[in-house]
C-alpha cells in the first residue's frame, strides 16, 4: 500500500472507529434504566454520528459557504417544520384538543 | 476498449466549475430530503408524545440485532465511500473501484439483513391490520411509521446502489473517467446522507424499551 493510500485509510478509518464506539455506546446506554433520559441519549448520540458523516465524510468542514449555506437551509426549514407543528402538538396535550371546540350559547 | 467519455459535460466551459455546480446542486437535493424524511420523524414525534407507553411496547418488539449489526454495516460502507470518493481524487483508480465494489457489497449486505428482518417481522405478525400481535392500538402507528420508514429507507439505499455499481463497472471498463468525475462525488454524498437517515432512525426504531 502507498503511503498516501495508508494515510487515506488511517484519516477515514479513525472516523469509522469513532462511529462504532459511539454504536456501542448507544447500544449500551440503551439498556440502563434511566426513564425519559433514554432517548435523549440515543438522540444525542445519533447527532454526534452523524454530524461526524456529514462534517468529515461529507467534507462539509471543509466546504465553500455556499454549500454550507444549502445544508444550513436544510436544518433551518426542518427546525421552522419541528417547531411550528409540535408547538400545536404540545399546547394540544396540555391544554386539550386543538381542534374547534362548540362554543357556548 | 472504448475511451472514457469526457467527463467535462456543456454547458460548463471548465471542469472547476461543473464540479461546483454538481455539488451545490446535490447539497441543494440533499436539504430537501432531509426535509422528506424530517416529515416522517416529525410524524413519529406527534404521534410518541400521544402515545408514549404503546411506542415503548411496539419499540421493544423490533429486533435490536438486525439492527445493530445493520447500523455498523451502513457506517462501514460510508468509510469505504469515503475512501473511495478521494481515491478517485488522488487518481487511485485500482483502489477506487475496490472501495466502490466494497461500498456495493456492504449495500447489498444491508439489504439482505432487511430483508430477513421483515421476514421476521411478518412471522411475529408485526404488520398493522386486523392479526396485529399487539393489542394497544397506538403499537399499529408505530410499526405502520416502522415499515414506511425503513421501506423508504431501502429505496433510497437502493438507487444509491444503482449509483454506485454504475460507476464501479464502467469504471472498471474505462467507459468512465473516475479521476476529478463529479459524478463520483455526488454518489459519495448521496450515499452518505442514506447512512445518515438510517443513524437519525436507529435509536428511533430499535433502541426503545430496552432497559
Amino acid at each position: 500500500m502507498s503511503a498516501e493510500a495508508f494515510a487515506m485509510w488511517r484519516r477515514n478509518g479513525l472516523v469509522w472507529l469513532a462511529l462504532l464506539v459511539l454504536l456501542g455506546l448507544t447500544f449500551g446506554a440503551a439498556h440502563l434504566s434511566l426513564g425519559g433520559f433514554n432517548v435523549v441519549i440515543g438522540l444525542a448520540i445519533a447527532g454526534i454520528k452523524g454530524a461526524l458523516v456529514v462534517v468529515i465524510f461529507m467534507g462539509l468542514g471543509r466546504s465553500a459557504s455556499l454549500i454550507r449555506l444549502a445544508a444550513a437551509a436544510g436544518v433551518f426549514w426542518l427546525t421552522i417544520l419541528f417547531a411550528l407543528t409540535l408547538t400545536d402538538v404540545m399546547a394540544s396535550s396540555h391544554l386539550g384538543s386543538a381542534r374547534p371546540q362548540q362554543t357556548v350559547r | 476498449m472504448n475511451a472514457p467519455t469526457n467527463v467535462l459535460q456543456p454547458p460548463w466551459d471548465e471542469l472547476s466549475r461543473q464540479r461546483e455546480g454538481a455539488t451545490f446542486g446535490i447539497w441543494v437535493f440533499l436539504a430537501s430530503e432531509l426535509l422528506f424524511f424530517g416529515s416522517l420523524l416529525l410524524l413519529y414525534t406527534a404521534y410518541r408524545v400521544a402515545n408514549p407507553d404503546a411506542f415503548i411496547a411496539a419499540g421493544r418488539e423490533t429486533d435490536l440485532w438486525y439492527g445493530t449489526v445493520n447500523t455498523a454495516v451502513l457506517m462501514t460502507s460510508s468509510l469505504t465511500m469515503a475512501v473511495a470518493a478521494q481515491a478517485a481524487e488522488a487518481d487511485m483508480r485500482r483502489l477506487t473501484i475496490w472501495c466502490l465494489g466494497a461500498t456495493m457489497a456492504l449495500g447489498l449486505m444491508f439489504l439482505a439483513f432487511k430483508g430477513f428482518e421483515y421476514a421476521e417481522d411478518i412471522e411475529k405478525s408485526l404488520v398493522p391490520g386486523t392479526t396485529f400481535a399487539l393489542k394497544e392500538p397506538a403499537a399499529q402507528i408505530f410499526f405502520a411509521l416502522y415499515w414506511i420508514m425503513t421501506a423508504i429507507h431501502a429505496i433510497h439505499l437502493s438507487i444509491g446502489l444503482g449509483l454506485v455499481g454504475r460507476l464501479a463497472i464502467f469504471g472498471a471498463l474505462r467507459h468512465v473517467q473516475l479521476r476529478e468525475n463529479p459524478q463520483v462525488e455526488v454518489t459519495a454524498l448521496y450515499w452518505h446522507l442514506v447512512d445518515v437517515i438510517w443513524i437519525i432512525l436507529y435509536p428511533l426504531i430499535y433502541l426503545m424499551g430496552r432497559s
